[in-house]
């Protein structure tokens, strides 16, 4: 792939990006989220068209209209989210449109027996007649790459394989490909898990804000070395100001929570936030952030252990309840769960009020105090709007956000849970909203500032955990850590590796 | 200044609401007066005659707002449960039964004719809500599709009443044997606003609904909630909305508005329940249509119901003028409806699409 760009809208996703494959090859490909990974691998398999750049196979330019274009050219891909048909069997979703049929009718045992042979000579081990479903994760898995066999694929590119597998599995996995390569098939692997890194790759490109910045051979390179390229040094200075903290507001204990294919998505986490107090989760995204936050929001009622706010159990409880007991929150997607975009901006500015006596009498809006209220947001926010009146769509990302941070933060609630408040804004706006979170702090309300923006983390942050694979691994007070070690260490490096550094 | 720009919004946004629906009302009647054209017959005139046709006299606009009466209700309950997020296909099978069961109540109940009116309307009332409430508590409780289920117990209740008119309730006095319909109400009826014209005080009734759903919507916290609930289910959740409850008490008013305009249509035009009678003119259709016309907005709905029933009016008056195809104001119809389920699939791909996308989540 040669000089591939990529954008949406004003995101440029691929910048210049190119990328050379060798036969038999393991090629890694790592970047936080965000970093441009899966828009490059969309683009090789037919899913996006790049606006600039050629793809050459074997040295020949090939075209890439969509994914059945690749097929034939013998790229396939094993997607994050598995592309299975749950109530068919293993064997009819291996062969799907390309099906060994007798007299025009679909010829079971014979696809049976191919599947079989596929499974035994690539070691990859399923039951061609079981219903997908009924497979354990791993095994669906398997079958995904089967099929990429099963339509001849050379090149397999595998898209974060591992995020929904268990420990064993991965050790599994990486079998596999080490298989797989030494048969000569060529593979790429985007992730953003360094280990794994480390024990299957030959070689590796670091991909950062959607260019290409550095590529390295596995055996001349670290993890460590790797997750300074992926992260890079971020400089932080921002003197807070020492206050003493007040009581616990937020309190969690022992929280666990299971997911649908029997992994732990949440293993025993505690956690404490308190008054006047910036308590950061530091992790890449995907080890468990935001089901931590869905669980304490009350989002997530299905999970084990103890939720507090303000010393109030509310272990299990409804959103409502949750929020009563004064918690406001700043959700990590401001279009998918912070608003409404057909809305307008006085009915996002809204939005858990509505039933409270300021804006409603006996179930009657105040409308006269509802409009008072979103001007005064967004006057005290500097939301670039004309008019309350204006639907949320119309405002830009970093106004939107202002106002969800405006209409969280001045309910002046005893504890903020902030996801990514900053995520894709311009840097006037980042700036704006943390000094808001700051303001908080210093008004004796607690804020669980959940990012994976690691600058962000350092900057605000009293106290940081570190999240990796659904547990909290380390807690480290301001100051303790620095910008690389917590960068090993949210890429899943241990604290020897990290004390060496 | 700032009240200057206030009003240019409110203008503009004014001006985007109304314009999708004039454009399908446009293409649907430029289609119209093509398919007059084909048959033979001068497709300007067609289209104008279907106009004065539908608008054009006292009597032609009186005409209409009779028609209009049960598709004003079917549209007011189709926009509530739509604009909140359900999609309720019941409306139908909730007309029937409050239609079926004001009429019987009406013949049934004794005392002065305006109490038992009353009496028989929130009959049917209460029969179109318990049956929404049926449909909602089934799709709750077994986690089934709204959708599906709403579907299938319209066949239940279409069926059922036919079954109730053929022997249970059938009129004993009726000169025609093979008419399938109850008795004849007497006096416990909707009165008509003038002598000489079909309207009657069921238009007046639905206006008033009109006015009051407006103000449940846009005025009231429960209102709000579901009306976010309709734009973006997941924030209202995160705001601690409460799906369920929004969804019981909203397919109650749904219900409640079918089937009311059910009882209304056999209090005020047919004085009885015949079978189909619901059916067959294609009333909650045509409140569907109406309630995406005006993206569930009542007052849209009112204005939309009136021109869907102008249209019906004019065809039949053009067919005896003119001696077109009775199916041209069905022709039409079905046009508008194409174009705006079109526009309701479009937005609603490209919300999924933007919130998909929202922030680039994993690019």
């Amino acid at each position: 792939m040669e000089n591939i760009t990529k954008t949406y809208g004003r995101v440029v996703a691929n910048d210049n990006v190119s990328l050379r494959l060798e036969q038999g090859e393991i090629l890694a490909v790592v970047g936080e989220n965000g970093a441009g990974k899966s828009t490059l691998m969309k683009v090789l398999y037919g899913l996006e068209r790049p606006d600039a750049g050629e793809i050459f196979l074997n040295d020949r330019r090939v075209s890439l209209r969509n994914p059945s274009d690749a097929m034939k050219l013998g790229i396939g891909m094993v997607q994050q989210h598995f592309m299975l048909f749950g109530p068919m069997t293993v064997t009819e979703n291996i062969v799907y449109n390309r099906e060994i049929a007798r007299r025009g009718f679909y010829d079971r045992r014979a696809n049976v027996e191919k599947v079989r042979e596929l499974s035994s000579a690539y070691g990859l081990e399923v039951d061609p007649e079981a219903r997908v479903e009924d497979c354990p994760v791993g095994a669906q898995q398997r079958v995904e790459i089967l099929k990429t066999l099963y339509q001849n694929a050379g090149i397999i590119v595998f898209d974060e394989p591992s995020a929904v597998l268990t420990p064993g599995e991965v050790d599994e996995l990486i079998e596999t490909m080490k298989k797989l390569a030494a048969l000569g098939k060529s593979l790429i692997l985007i992730t953003h898990k360094l280990n794994e890194v480390m024990a299957v790759a030959d070689r590796v490109m670091v991909m950062r804000a959607g260019k290409l910045v550095a590529e390295r051979m596995r055996a001349e390179t670290s993890a460590e070395e790797l997750s300074y390229l992926m992260i890079g040094r971020q400089v932080v200075h921002r003197e807070l100001e020492e206050q003493q903290p007040g009581g616990e507001v937020l309190y969690v204990e022992h929280l666990t929570m299971g997911s649908v294919e029997g992994k732990r998505v949440l293993s025993d986490v505690s956690l404490r936030v308190r008054a006047g107090e910036i308590v950061g989760i530091a992790g890449v995204s995907g080890n468990g952030q935001t089901e931590l936050v869905r669980c304490v929001t009350g989002l997530e009622r299905d999970y084990l252990g103890t939720v507090r706010v303000a010393g109030k159990d509310v272990s299990r409880d409804r959103v409502r309840r949750v929020r009563a007991a004064g918690l406001t929150y700043i959700p990590e997607d401001r279009y998918l769960w912070g608003s409404a975009r057909e809305a307008t901006l006085a009915e996002n500015a809204l939005m858990g009020d509505e039933g409270t006596e300021r804006f409603s009498k006996r179930g009657v809006l105040k409308l006269r105090a509802v409009g008072r209220h979103a001007d005064g947001l967004i006057e005290k926010y500097a939301v670039k709007a004309a008019s309350r009146r204006q639907r949320m769509k119309e405002l830009s990302g970093g106004n939107a956000q202002k106002l969800i941070t405006a209409r969280e933060i001045e309910r002046d609630f005893p504890l903020l849970v902030a996801c990514e408040p900053t995520r894709g804004i311009d840097v006037g706006a980042m700036e704006f909203i943390h000094e808001r979170l700051l303001e908080k702090r210093k008004n004796g309300g607690g804020v669980l500032l959940v990012s994976s923006e690691m600058t962000e983390i350092l900057k605000l942050s009293d106290r940081i955990y570190v999240m990796y694979e659904g547990k909290i691994r380390h807690e480290f007070l301001r100051g303790s850590v620095d910008d690389r070690k917590l960068g090993l260490l949210m890429t899943g490096g241990r604290v020897d590796d990290a004390a060496q550094l | 200044m700032r009240r200057n720009s206030e009003l240019s919004i409110r203008l503009r946004r004014l001006l985007g609401a109304l314009k999708f629906p004039l454009i399908s009302v446009a293409v649907g009647l430029l289609v119209g007066g093509a398919i007059i054209a084909f048959s033979g017959h001068n497709g300007w005139e067609g289209v104008k005659g279907l106009l004065v046709g539908g608008f054009g006299s006292m009597h032609a606009v009186t005409t209409t707002l009779n028609r209009a009466t049960p598709i004003i209700f079917a549209g007011l309950s189709s926009a509530l449960a739509w604009g909140s997020g359900y999609a309720s296909m019941g409306i139908s099978g909730q007309m029937i039964l409050g239609a079926l069961t004001s009429s019987v109540v009406a013949v049934a109940c004794p005392g002065p004719a305006p109490l038992v009116a009353a009496v028989s309307l929130i009959a049917g009332m209460a029969a179109g809500m318990l049956y929404a409430l049926l449909a909602a508590w089934i799709s709750a409780r077994f986690e089934a599709s709204l959708l599906i289920i709403t579907l299938m117990l319209n066949y239940i209740a279409d069926n059922s009443a036919s079954y109730l008119t053929t022997y249970t309730f059938r009129d004993p006095t009726a000169a025609d044997r093979l008419a399938v319909q109850t008795q004849k109400i007497t006096g416990a009826i909707l009165p008509r606003l003038f002598s000489k014209y079909t309207v009657h005080w069921g238009f007046v009734l639905a206006v008033v609904f009109v006015l009051i759903m407006l103000f449940i919507t846009r005025r009231t916290s429960f209102g709000y909630r579901a009306r976010m609930s309709g734009l973006n289910p997941r924030f209202a959740e995160y705001g601690g909305v409460d799906s369920l409850k929004t969804m019981y008490l909203m397919m109650l008013l749904s219900g409640a508005m079918a089937g009311l305009g059910g009882a209304a249509e056999a209090l005020g035009t047919r004085f009885r329940y015949v079978d189909k009678m619901i059916t067959s003119p294609g009333y909650a259709w045509s409140g569907i249509t109406a309630s995406l016309m005006s993206s569930n907005h009542p007052l849209g709905v009112l204005l939309s119901s009136i021109f869907l029933a102008g249209l019906t009016t004019g065809g039949a008056s053009i067919e005896l003028t003119m001696n077109t195809p009775s199916e041209i104001t069905s022709i039409i119809q079905g046009v508008l409806t194409m174009l705006v389920t079109a526009k309701f699939a479009v937005g609603w791909f490209r919300r999924r699409r933007s919130q998909r996308k929202g922030v680039s989540r994993d690019v």
